[in-house]
Formats: C-alpha cells, sequence, structure tokens
C-alpha cells in the first residue's frame, strides 16, 4: 500500500462515524482473521475502556484492511 | 496443485526426463536405489515452479544443469485447484541466463520471465517456494518440528501479511515521528520569528490614522492656497475693476446722456454691491471703502431712480399718447405710474383719428342735412308763391286791371279744358299760407344745422391742434434714450402732463442739480476719486496680506508633505511586518494543522499496530490449535493410537499425548521414530492447514523419504493412512528405496542409478 493510499485513509478516517467498517465481503484469509479479531476486539475495548475512540478504531481498522487489500489478502 | 507432466533436459541426474499421465488422484512412487534420481524429480518439480531447489541455493542454481551440459529446461504441466491446466517452463544455462513463462496448453505463454512467472503462480496455485517447502513438499532431510518464525509458517498462519502491514504501520509512524520532530521544531523557529517581530497590532491603524489627519490638513491648506490665490487674483481683479468702474463715472458730464448715465451709475452699484455682499476678498477688502462706495453709489442710484421713475411716468403717458394718437393698443398700456392712475379713462378715450373721422362722418351729414333742409323750404316756399299766385291771378281782380286780360285768358282755358278750378279759388290762399309757413320752418332748420356745422368744424380744429401736439410730445418723448440728461429734463418739463412737467422741474432745482451742474458735478467726482484711492489702498494692502499667507501656508504644506512621506514609508514598512506575521502566522496554522495530523497518523497506526499485534497473537493461537486439531486426526493413524493429542505453543514447540503414560511428552521424550510420524502428522497438518486457508482444492505432496526411519509395519501403516489423513491431498508423491512388498500405488518410478534418461512408469500398482 502507498502512502498516498494511507494519507487517504488519514483523511477520511475522522468522518466515518462510529460504524464499524468491518470486512469486505470479499475479505478472505488474513483481512477476514484480522476483521474478526477486531470484531471482539471492539467489544472489549468499549466495555473495558473508558476512554475508547470508535472513530479511531474503525480508522485504525480502515487503514490495515486497505493495506491487506494493497497486499492482495 | 496438481501435477500432470513434467519433461525435462538436462536437470540435475537427468539427460532427459519425461513423467507423463500422472494421475491426479492416487499414491506415487518414486522407487530406486541411492543417487538413483529419486530425489531429483522433487527438485526437478521445486526447481520447474520456483527456480531454485530445496538443496541448492540461488546462489548455486548453476548446478541444477547436469554435469557437463551447458544448459538445462524443464517443462511442468500442472492443473490448479480450479481445474484449469497450465504448463509453467523454465531454463538456464552456464552463464546465469534464467528465462521462465508460464502458458496454458497450446497457447503462447500468458506472461514471461522469472518474476512474472513467480508472481503469476503464487496466483495460480496459491503459496509461493517458502510454503510450499514448509509444507506440500517434503524434502529429503530431517523432519524436524515446524520454525515458528519462519515465513512459511506465517504465511500458513496468515500471519506474515500483518506482520508486514504492521511493519509498514511502524515505518509510517517512525516516519510521522520524524516529520513531527521536524515539524515541531520549525514551529518553534516560527514562533520565535514571530516573536522577534513583535508586532504591535495598534500601530499599523495609528499610523494610518496620522497618516490620513496630515493628508487632510495638507489638502486643507492647498484648499486655502488655492482659495488665497483666488483672493489675491480677485484682489488684483478688483482694484482693475474699481479703477474702471469709477473711471467710467469720472468721465460723466452733464451733457451725458441718460443711457450712459445710468450705465456708469450702475457699474459703480453694481461694484458697491459686490464690495458689500460679494465675495469674501473683496468685502474684507471693503472694509474701509465699501461704505463710502455703497452711499455714494446708493445715492446716485436714487437720483437716477428718480430719473427713471418719471422716465417710466412719460414713458406710459407715452402710450397714452400713441393710442390716443391710433398709434398702440389701447388694450395695453405702459407701466403706470400712481399719478397717471387719475388719467386712466384717458386710454378709454377714442383715438384722435377715429374721433376726427366720427367729426368728419358727422360734419359731413350735418352738412347735407341743412343743404337739404335749405333746397326743401326754398321750393316750398316758391311753391306757395305760386300757389298765391295763381290765385291772385284766377281771382276776380277789377276790369282793367293790368293782369285781368292774363287772367281772362287762363280761366277761359281752364274752361276749355273743362277743369273745375272754381271751388280750387277757395282754399288756395290757405295752402299758399301753409306752405310758406312750412318753407320758414325749413329755413329756419337748416339755419340751425349750419351753425352746428360750424361748432362741428371748430372742434375739428382743435383736435387736430391736439393731435399735432400729441404727435409732437410723442416723438419727443421717444427720443429720450438719445438726449442728454438737461435735455431730457427740458423735454418732460414741457409735456403737458402736469404732474410730468412740475416732477422734471422739481428734479433740475432738486435731487439732480448736482448732475446737471457741472461744478457741483466736479465736486462730486472728486468725493469719488478719494474713495477710489481709499479702495485701491485697502485692495493692494490685502493682495500683499494673501501672498504672505500664501507664502506661510506653502511652508506648511511642505511640512505636511515631509511628514506624508514620512508617514508611507512607516506605514509600507509596517504593512511589511504586518504582512509577514500574517503569512508567519499562516505557516504556523498550517504547521500546527500538520503537527495535528501527525499526532492522529502516529496515533491512529499506533493502534493499528496494537490490533495486529493482537490479531497476530490471536491467529496464532488459533492456527497453533488449528494444526493441533488436525495433527490429531493423523497422530493416531501414523503412531497406531499410541498418541492422539499433540501440545503446541505459541513457539511451536510440540508435545505429544502418550496413551500409555497419560501425559505430555516432549519430542526429545520419544524415539526417533515415533518423533518422525509425530513430525510427519504436523507437516501433514500444516499442509492441510495452507489448503484450507488459501488454496481450498486438491493438493499433490512430496514426500521425499519420509520413512527413512520407520520399520516396515510402520510404513505399511503409514502408506496405508496417507491417502486417508485429508481428501484434498489426492496426489502424494513418496519416495523410498523400497517399499513393503504389499504397497499399493496409483503409479511407479523406478529410478536407475545408472542410466541418466527418463526413468520407468509403471501404471498398475507395484
Amino acid at each position: 500500500m502507498t502512502d498516498d493510499a494511507s494519507a487517504k485513509i488519514d483523511r477520511q478516517g475522522g468522518s466515518r462515524g462510529h460504524r464499524a467498517p468491518g470486512p469486505a465481503p470479499e475479505a478472505v484469509g488474513p483481512a477476514r482473521d484480522f476483521a474478526s479479531f477486531c470484531e471482539l476486539e471492539r467489544e472489549r475495548r468499549r466495555n473495558a475502556d473508558d476512554d475508547f475512540d470508535p472513530e479511531r478504531f474503525d480508522e485504525a481498522l480502515a487503514l490495515v484492511l486497505a493495506k491487506l487489500g494493497g497486499t492482495g489478502a | 496443485m496438481i501435477i500432470e507432466r513434467v519433461q525435462a533436459e538436462n536437470v540435475l541426474k537427468y539427460s532427459r526426463l519425461d513423467l507423463e499421465q500422472i494421475p491426479p488422484r492416487g499414491l506415487v512412487a518414486v522407487i530406486g536405489d541411492n543417487e538413483s534420481g529419486k530425489s531429483s524429480i522433487g527438485e526437478s518439480v521445486c526447481f520447474a515452479l520456483f527456480g531454485r531447489t530445496f538443496s541448492l541455493g540461488p546462489d548455486e542454481l548453476d548446478k541444477v544443469i547436469r554435469w557437463g551440459e551447458s544448459r538445462c529446461a524443464i517443462k511442468l504441466d500442472f492443473r490448479t485447484p480450479d481445474g484449469s491446466c497450465y504448463q509453467v517452463a523454465r531454463f538456464l544455462d552456464e552463464l546465469g541466463s534464467h528465462g521462465a513463462s508460464i502458458s496454458r496448453p497450446g497457447e503462447q505463454p500468458l506472461v514471461r520471465g522469472v518474476e512474472a512467472v513467480a508472481e503469476r503462480l503464487k496466483d495460480l496455485i496459491g503459496f509461493g517456494y517458502p510454503e510450499f517447502v514448509e509444507s506440500f513438499y517434503l524434502a529429503q532431510r530431517e523432519i524436524s518440528t515446524p520454525k515458528p518464525h519462519s515465513d512459511a509458517v506465517k504465511a500458513m498462519a496468515g500471519i506474515d501479511v500483518l506482520e508486514r502491514v504492521a511493519a509498514d504501520c511502524r515505518r509510517e509512524r517512525e516516519h510521522a515521528r520524524d516529520e513531527r520532530k521536524g515539524t515541531a521544531r520549525a514551529l518553534a523557529d516560527l514562533d520565535a520569528q514571530l516573536e522577534s517581530l513583535g508586532l504591535d497590532p495598534e500601530r499599523l491603524p495609528a499610523l494610518e490614522q496620522e497618516q490620513t489627519a496630515a493628508q487632510t490638513a495638507m489638502a486643507a491648506d492647498r484648499e486655502r492656497i488655492l482659495a488665497l490665490r483666488t483672493r489675491a487674483e480677485q484682489a488684483g481683479e478688483a482694484i482693475a475693476r474699481v479703477k474702471d468702474d469709477v473711471a467710467a463715472w469720472l468721465t460723466l458730464g452733464p451733457e451725458s446722456t441718460l443711457p450712459r448715465q445710468r450705465s456708469a451709475s450702475a457699474r459703480l452699484a453694481a461694484l458697491a454691491h459686490d464690495l458689500a455682499g460679494g465675495p469674501a476678498v473683496e468685502k474684507s477688502a471693503a472694509a474701509v471703502g465699501s461704505p463710502a462706495v455703497q452711499a455714494f453709489a446708493e445715492g446716485l442710484g436714487k437720483r437716477l431712480g428718480l430719473v427713471d421713475d418719471l422716465l417710466r411716468q412719460a414713458s406710459a403717458y407715452r402710450e397714452r399718447l400713441a393710442t390716443r394718437l391710433g398709434r398702440g393698443d389701447p388694450r395695453q398700456p405702459g407701466p403706470h405710474t400712481a399719478s397717471e392712475t387719475a388719467g386712466q379713462s384717458a386710454a378709454n378715450e377714442p383715438s384722435l383719428p377715429d374721433e376726427l373721422a366720427a367729426l368728419e362722418a358727422r360734419m359731413a351729414a350735418t352738412g347735407r342735412g341743412a343743404e337739404w333742409i335749405r333746397l326743401t323750404g326754398l321750393g316750398i316756399a316758391l311753391l306757395g308763391l305760386l300757389i298765391a299766385l295763381a290765385w291772385f291771378v284766377m281771382s276776380p281782380s277789377p276790369a282793367g286791371a293790368p293782369i285781368a286780360a292774363v287772367a281772362d285768358r287762363i280761366t277761359g282755358w281752364l274752361d276749355a279744358q273743362g277743369l273745375p278750378w272754381r271751388p280750387a279759388l277757395n282754399w288756395l290762399p290757405g295752402a299758399a299760407g301753409a306752405l310758406g309757413l312750412l318753407a320758414l320752418g325749413l329755413l329756419i332748420r337748416g339755419s340751425v344745422l349750419g351753425e352746428r356745422l360750424g361748432r362741428l368744424g371748430q372742434t375739428r380744429w382743435q383736435l387736430e391742434q391736439e393731435s399735432e401736439m400729441a404727435t409732437g410730445e410723442y416723438e419727443r418723448l421717444g427720443q429720450l434714450e438719445d438726449l442728454q440728461l438737461t435735455e431730457t429734463l427740458l423735454v418732460l418739463g414741457d409735456i403737458r402732463d402736469p404732474s410730468i412737467a412740475e416732477r422734471a422741474q422739481t428734479l433740475v432745482t432738486g435731487p439732480l442739480g448736482d448732475l446737471l451742474d457741472p461744478e457741483r458735478l466736479r465736486e462730486l467726482q472728486q468725493e469719488l476719486k478719494g474713495i477710489l484711492r481709499g479702495l485701491v489702498e485697502d485692495l493692494t494692502r490685502l493682495k500683499a496680506q494673501t501672498g504672505q499667507s500664501i507664502d506661510t501656508l506653502h511652508e506648511a504644506v511642505a511640512g505636511h508633505a515631509a511628514r506624508i512621506a514620512t508617514g508611507e514609508a512607516r506605514i509600507a514598512e509596517e504593512q511589511r511586518r504586518v504582512r509577514q506575521y500574517q503569512e508567519l502566522r499562516a505557516i504556523r496554522e498550517g504547521l500546527q494543522t500538520r503537527l495535528a495530523g501527525l499526532d492522529h497518523r502516529m496515533d491512529v497506526r499506533q493502534l493499528a499496530g496494537d490490533l495486529l499485534a493482537g490479531a497476530i497473537h490471536y491467529i496464532s493461537q488459533r492456527f497453533n490449535t488449528e494444526v493441533r486439531n488436525l495433527s490429531a486426526d493423523s497422530l493416531p493413524q501414523f503412531t497406531n493410537g499410541r498418541y492422539q493429542h499433540l501440545q503446541i505453543d505459541q513457539d511451536l514447540k510440540v508435545r505429544a499425548f502418550s496413551n500409555e503414560k497419560r501425559d505430555f511428552m516432549d519430542l526429545d521424550e520419544i524415539s526417533s521414530g515415533t518423533q518422525r510420524q509425530i513430525m510427519l502428522a504436523v507437516r501433514m497438518a500444516l499442509s492441510q492447514k495452507l489448503v484450507n486457508s488459501v488454496i481450498q482444492g486438491p493438493q499433490m505432496l512430496f514426500l521425499d523419504e519420509p520413512f527413512a526411519f520407520f520399520d516396515e509395519t510402520r510404513t505399511a501403516s503409514a502408506l496405508a493412512v496417507l491417502p486417508q489423513v485429508s481428501r484434498d491431498f489426492t496426489q502424494i508423491w513418496v519416495t523410498s528405496q523400497t517399499f513393503p512388498p504389499d504397497s499399493r500405488f496409483d503409479l511407479v518410478i523406478q529410478c536407475n542409478a545408472r542410466e541418466s534418461h527418463s526413468p520407468r512408469i509403471h501404471r498398475t500398482a507395484a
């Protein structure tokens, strides 16, 4: 994934709102595993962390998924 | 991926190798003695797919070429999990030229080149060399536990890409941190510049205000200069004008015409007016002279005003004369004065020509009547006389009367005519008398009309006299403007209208006396000369004062201009500083935004890294669990039920649960043959995991000497178990020097150590 793509995610990250991006329907392999882990991790952090920032969480998730998409995973 | 055919030339041991019609399902046995070329088949497959072998590193690839040859080539036909057929072709020469291509059977290559083929092949079969040698290709070596940190295992677990992304995030975070440091330093430098700039926000408005005030003051002074210049010019013009206007009056004399008198007096009056209420310069200049000129002009004006009033009265009188003479429109009389209002009725009188015409008509009618009456009276008188004469003749007269004969003759004639004339003799005297009376009356009336005609003639004479006089006055009054004032007053004094004549006399002896008398007029002009001199002196002094004021204002304007120039320089400098401050502020805001963005970028990547680390740990645990579960399917079969469970920790350290000892045992506590059985089970589990996660289709296995430490019983058991371990491993290659006698294979490849060409193939079970 290029730095430009990362920057694009950085720019778009703040406007995602609280909706979790989740794995794309066609996500397979590591991307699917990562998204599944993040779903669990989101719930864990939401329940355990008073400072949980869902927007930043979604942005980080989207960043990783985008990078995984760039690797073909 | 299923291998369908292998064709090689000068690869490793073989000068020529052609393994065709390889069954897609079943066990493929590769049998032969040591150095017979069994492993060369597996390494040929590995070389065909990935351009390298397990035993030869990338820097010794030339050893793939058969000894004594200069080049080698290999083609591998295979079927992908989706059932598509491809052929990968590769060649290599001793100079290091390495080529590769992928094509569909009978078609042109889809891709060419080592790198492109490697990339395309991974897309087609789902794995690369590291995963291949850690799973489907068990090279001839000591079976060991899988290396937890190897790329192949990470690829199988699916964490290699996560680690790459995590490394990418770390790299981006470090880059952002470095960039943040640079940005923070730039921000600090910028703050220092802003601090050193020391901009006072009130300074520029204050400078601009001062500049505006200076410009306003300069503009006001310039206006004053212009006003003063105008004033000086006006003073000069006033001097000339005063001289001209006064000179025009000084040249007057009693012989001057009234228009000239009036014009010169009007110029004096206008001068006095302008000095009194005109431009400021003249007002100020006339502080001394103006009242004198004004008083002089007013006095003069009043006197000429009296003349004008008299002239207006004369004009009205002249218009009445015109009306009387029938030269004007009696319905539009001229201006009237109060004195002439009493004579207004004169305008309603008939004009003299009309009156004369009427009189003429009346006289003609009277004359004709008188003539007619006189003639009628004489006729009647004659008729009466004749009647009296007839009566006298025809009346009986004494005989012998002189007229008796005549009378007789007439009466005889009448009788002869048979006329009854005799009764008429009775009334003839009366008739004669009546006619006589009538004739007398008419003659008296004719005499009366004659007297009336005489009176009318008198009246006509009077009217003709009046007309002549009126015409004379009318003409003289029409020439007043061309007369000297003295003559004008004389003409007016002779007018028959007593109010005009008396008023003219009064003016001559009264108010206009000093204008008509040469001596008194010179005194008046001397007085005016005195006023003139004072006025000119005042105006000259004013002009000089104005020039001094202009000089002073010029100095003030120069001072303003200098202050403005200095102010402009200061404002320009301050504006430059303000622009610099604003630019620095804009840059600072950009840097702050950049810092915030970088902080956010770092936070997001930190969080992404945390999530990736957690996901890697989670997936690793799950991978180990899956490998353990997959091993649990084959382990009892490989160990004849002595070991059924494995324990695999985070580092892929394997422990096996012994049914006999009822406990987990480390591998070094287990016999080497059992270790290889356990590790074969783990290898199969890893392969199955790779199929499950990536390939999801039929897959070949190449196990090079997997039963080296197996006894015959274990080998037979393992051979029997292999096809049942997974339905995905449909094509299993197994090499060995010997197999148990009852072993069954779908294809047997018999290698011979003394032959370099393609080994023999047996398609029936051995």
